[in-house]
C-alpha cells in the first residue's frame, strides 16, 4: 500500500464479513419465526 | 395526479438537472471530464455506486416480487459484500496505481490490445443496449398507468440525462447520484411509513407483520440446496458472488464510479459503505412490498394489475366478470375474518385466513389464464406494476409526485453512469488508441462530449423500439449474463495468473465465450436446464482453465502461477 496509508484493511475486510454473518443470522431467526 | 404532484415532480427533476450541470460546468480536459479529477470522497463513491446500481425498476419491481412469493429475492445479493471485498483487495490498487481511466485500459498492459478490444467491444454491445432498457422499463410502466405517451416519456428520460451528463461528464453524473439517492431513499421511507399508515386503526403494526407471516411472506432465508429454486442462500453466495464481481470490477459502469475516488482509500471505504448497506436497502424495499401486501388485505387490490388492451366479446367479459364476482366475495369473507382475529392469533386462527388467500391467488391465475387465451400479447407478469398501482391509488396528494421523481431520479441516476461510461470507453479504448493518439485536450474533451451525445441517442433509440420487439428486452437481458462469464474469467487471469499472457487469454476468451454461446443455445432449445447465474461461473472457470492450458502447452512457457 501507498506508505501514508497505515489503516488496517484486513479488520475493514473482517468487519464486512463480519455485518454480513450477522444480518443472515437475524434474517434466518426471523424465517424460522414465521415458517 | 394533481398539480401539486407535477410540481413536486418536475421541481425535483429540474432542480438536479441544473445544479449538476451548473456545479460541473468548468472542465478543461479529458481527466477533469472523465474522472471529475480524482475529488469524490468515499460518501459520494458510495452513494454514486449504489445510484447506478439502482435502477428505476428496482423500486418498482422489487415490492412487486415480495407482494407476492415474499422476501426471498435478498438473497441474490447476499454474494455482494464479498465481491466487495475481493474488489478492494486486489482489482482497486492494481487499477488505482496504473492510473487507468477504464478497466480495459488495464488489459492492454497486462496483455495485449487484441484482448483489451475485444473485452471493451463486448461491454459497449451490451450495455449500450442495457441504457436503452433502462429508459424503456420505467417508460412503459408509468405510460400504461398513467396514459402517458410512451415515446414522449422516454425521450423526456434521456434528454435530461444527456443534457447534464454531456456537459458535466463524470462529476455531474456523481454530483447528481449523490441527491437522487437522497431522494429515492427519502421517497421510500416516506411511502413505508404511509403505508403503515393506511391499516385500520384498531390494527397495529406488529399485528401486520405478524398476518404476513402466516401468508408466508416473511420468509427471506432458503437453505435448500436445489439449484431449481429461484433464490436461496446458496445461489445468493455464489452465483451472486460471481456476478457482482463482474458487474463491479469489470464493468466501467460502475468501475467509472470509484476510479474517481480522490484516493485509493476513498474508494475502498466507498465500496465498503455499499457492501454494508446494500442489502438492507434490499429488505427496506422488499418489506415496503410485504406492507403494501398487508394494505391490501384491507383495500380490494384489483384482480390484474396490468389490464388487458384488446377488446373482448360479450361472452368473454362474462366470464372474466364470473371469476372477479367471485373474487370480490372471497375478499371481503377474508377481510372480515382478518378484522375479527384475536389480539394474539393462533396458528388455527390464521387457517382460514391461508386458505382464503389461496383462493384470492387461485382466482387471480385463472383470470390471467383466461384474459392470454383472449389475447396471446397480454402481459400476465403483473408484479412491476403492483407497488406504483398502491401509489397512485392510496397515497396522498404530493407524496405521488414524491415517489413519481424516486422512480425519475432511480431511472435518471443508473443511465447517467452507462452513457458517462459508454463515452469513456468509446473516448479511451477505441478514439485514443487507434484513431488519434496524440494529446489535443480541447479536442478530446469536445469528443468525449459528443459520444456520449451520440450513446444517449442510441439508448432513446433503443427504448423507442424496445415495444415494437417482444424479445428485444429479454434479449438485452440475457446479453449481459452471456458476456459477463468471459469478461471476468479475463481479469481473473490476468489478477491471479501472472504466467499467462497476452495469446493465451485472448484465446482462452474467445473459448470461453463460444462455450457460453453453446451452452445458451442448449438451454434455449430446452436440452439442457441452467441457470442465468450459472453461467457466470461456467464462462470464468473455462477462460481461467483454458488459459492456464495454452500458456502450458504454448513454446517459450513461463511458468503458471498464482500471485501470492
Amino acid at each position: 500500500e501507498p506508505k501514508d496509508d497505515p489503516t488496517n484493511w484486513n479488520g475493514w475486510y473482517m468487519g464486512l464479513i463480519a455485518a454480513l454473518a450477522f444480518q443472515i443470522i437475524v434474517y434466518l431467526l426471523i424465517t424460522n419465526a414465521y415458517s | 395526479m394533481s398539480w401539486l404532484d407535477w410540481v413536486v415532480l418536475f421541481l425535483t427533476l429540474v432542480t438536479i438537472v441544473i445544479y449538476g450541470s451548473w456545479k460541473t460546468r468548468k472542465n478543461k480536459d479529458l481527466e477533469g471530464y472523465l474522472k471529475g479529477n480524482n475529488s469524490e470522497n468515499w460518501m459520494t463513491i458510495g452513494l454514486s455506486i449504489m445510484a447506478t446500481q439502482a435502477s428505476a425498476i428496482t423500486f418498482l419491481s422489487t415490492p412487486g416480487k415480495a407482494y407476492e412469493d415474499g422476501m426471498g429475492f435478498a438473497q441474490f445479493y447476499f454474494g455482494l459484500p464479498l465481491a466487495m471485498i475481493i474488489i478492494s483487495a486486489f482489482f482497486l490498487p492494481i487499477y488505482y496505481r496504473l492510473k487507468v481511466f477504464t478497466a480495459y485500459e488495464y488489459l492492454e498492459r497486462r496483455f495485449d490490445v487484441r484482448v483489451r478490444a475485444f473485452t471493451a467491444f463486448l461491454f459497449l454491445l451490451s450495455r449500450g443496449l442495457a441504457a436503452g432498457i433502462t429508459i424503456y422499463a420505467p417508460s412503459i410502466i408509468l405510460s400504461t398507468l398513467l396514459g402517458w405517451n410512451l415515446e414522449l416519456t422516454c425521450v423526456m428520460i434521456g434528454g435530461f440525462v444527456i443534457f447534464y451528463t454531456v456537459s458535466g461528464g463524470s462529476r455531474a453524473v456523481s454530483l447528481t447520484q449523490k441527491w437522487q439517492m437522497t431522494i429515492i431513499m427519502g421517497g421510500m421511507i416516506t411511502a413505508f411509513f404511509f403505508v403503515v399508515q393506511s391499516f385500520p386503526e384498531s390494527f397495529r403494526f406488529s399485528q401486520g407483520v405478524d398476518l404476513a407471516g402466516s401468508l408466508g411472506k416473511m420468509e427471506i432465508i432458503d437453505l435448500s440446496t436445489d439449484f431449481e429454486s429461484r433464490y436461496t442462500m446458496l445461489s445468493g453466495l455464489t452465483g451472486g458472488l460471481f456476478l457482482f464481481l463482474s458487474y463491479f470490477g469489470t464493468d466501467q459502469s460502475q468501475v467509472q464510479r470509484y476510479l474517481g475516488g480522490k484516493s485509493l482509500k476513498a474508494s475502498r471505504i466507498g465500496l465498503m459503505f455499499n457492501g454494508l448497506v446494500k442489502i438492507p436497502m434490499q429488505i427496506l424495499i422488499l418489506f415496503i412490498g410485504v406492507m403494501v401486501f398487508v394494505s391490501y388485505q384491507f383495500n380490494k387490490p384489483p384482480i390484474v394489475f396490468n389490464d388487458h388492451t384488446v377488446q373482448l366479446t360479450a361472452s368473454q367479459e362474462n366470464e372474466l366478470k364470473k371469476i372477479e364476482n367471485a373474487y370480490d366475495v372471497n375478499f371481503e369473507e377474508k377481510r372480515l375474518a382478518i378484522l375479527n382475529l384475536p389480539e394474539f392469533p393462533t396458528e388455527r386462527d390464521y387457517a382460514p385466513i391461508q386458505e382464503m388467500q389461496e383462493k384470492q391467488d387461485e382466482y387471480r391465475t385463472q383470470y390471467k389464464e383466461k384474459l392470454k387465451n383472449y389475447d396471446a400479447d397480454y402481459e400476465d407478469k403483473d408484479g412491476d406494476y403492483v407497488f406504483l398501482t398502491y401509489v397512485l391509488n392510496y397515497l396522498p396528494t404530493g407524496l405521488i409526485g414524491l415517489l413519481l421523481a424516486v422512480i425519475f431520479s432511480a431511472a435518471m441516476s443508473s443511465t447517467a453512469g452507462e452513457l458517462n461510461a459508454l463515452a469513456s470507453t468509446t473516448t479511451i479504448d477505441f478514439y485514443k488508441k487507434f484513431i488519434s493518439p496524440g494529446d489535443d485536450d480541447k479536442r478530446d474533451l469536445s469528443v468525449g462530449k459528443w459520444l456520449t451525445v451520440f450513446w444517449g441517442l442510441i439508448a432513446i433509440g433503443v427504448a423507442l423500439v424496445a415495444g415494437l420487439f417482444d424479445n428485444l428486452i429479454e434479449l438485452v437481458n440475457i446479453l449481459g449474463s452471456l458476456f459477463y462469464g468471459t469478461i471476468l474469467g479475463v481479469f481473473l487471469v490476468a489478477f491471479f495468473f501472472k504466467g499467462v499472457k497476452g495469446t493465451a487469454a485472448f484465446i482462452a476468451g474467445l473459448v470461453g465465450q463460444a462455450v457460453v454461446l453453446f451452452i445458451h443455445l442448449m438451454v434455449t432449445t430446452g436440452n439442457w436446464d441452467i441457470g442465468f447465474l450459472m453461467y457466470n461461473i461456467i464462462g470464468s472457470v473455462t477462460v481461467i482453465l483454458v488459459a492456464i492450458c495454452i500458456q502450458i502447452f504454448m513454446p517459450n512457457k513461463k511458468s503458471v502461477i498464482r500471485e501470492s
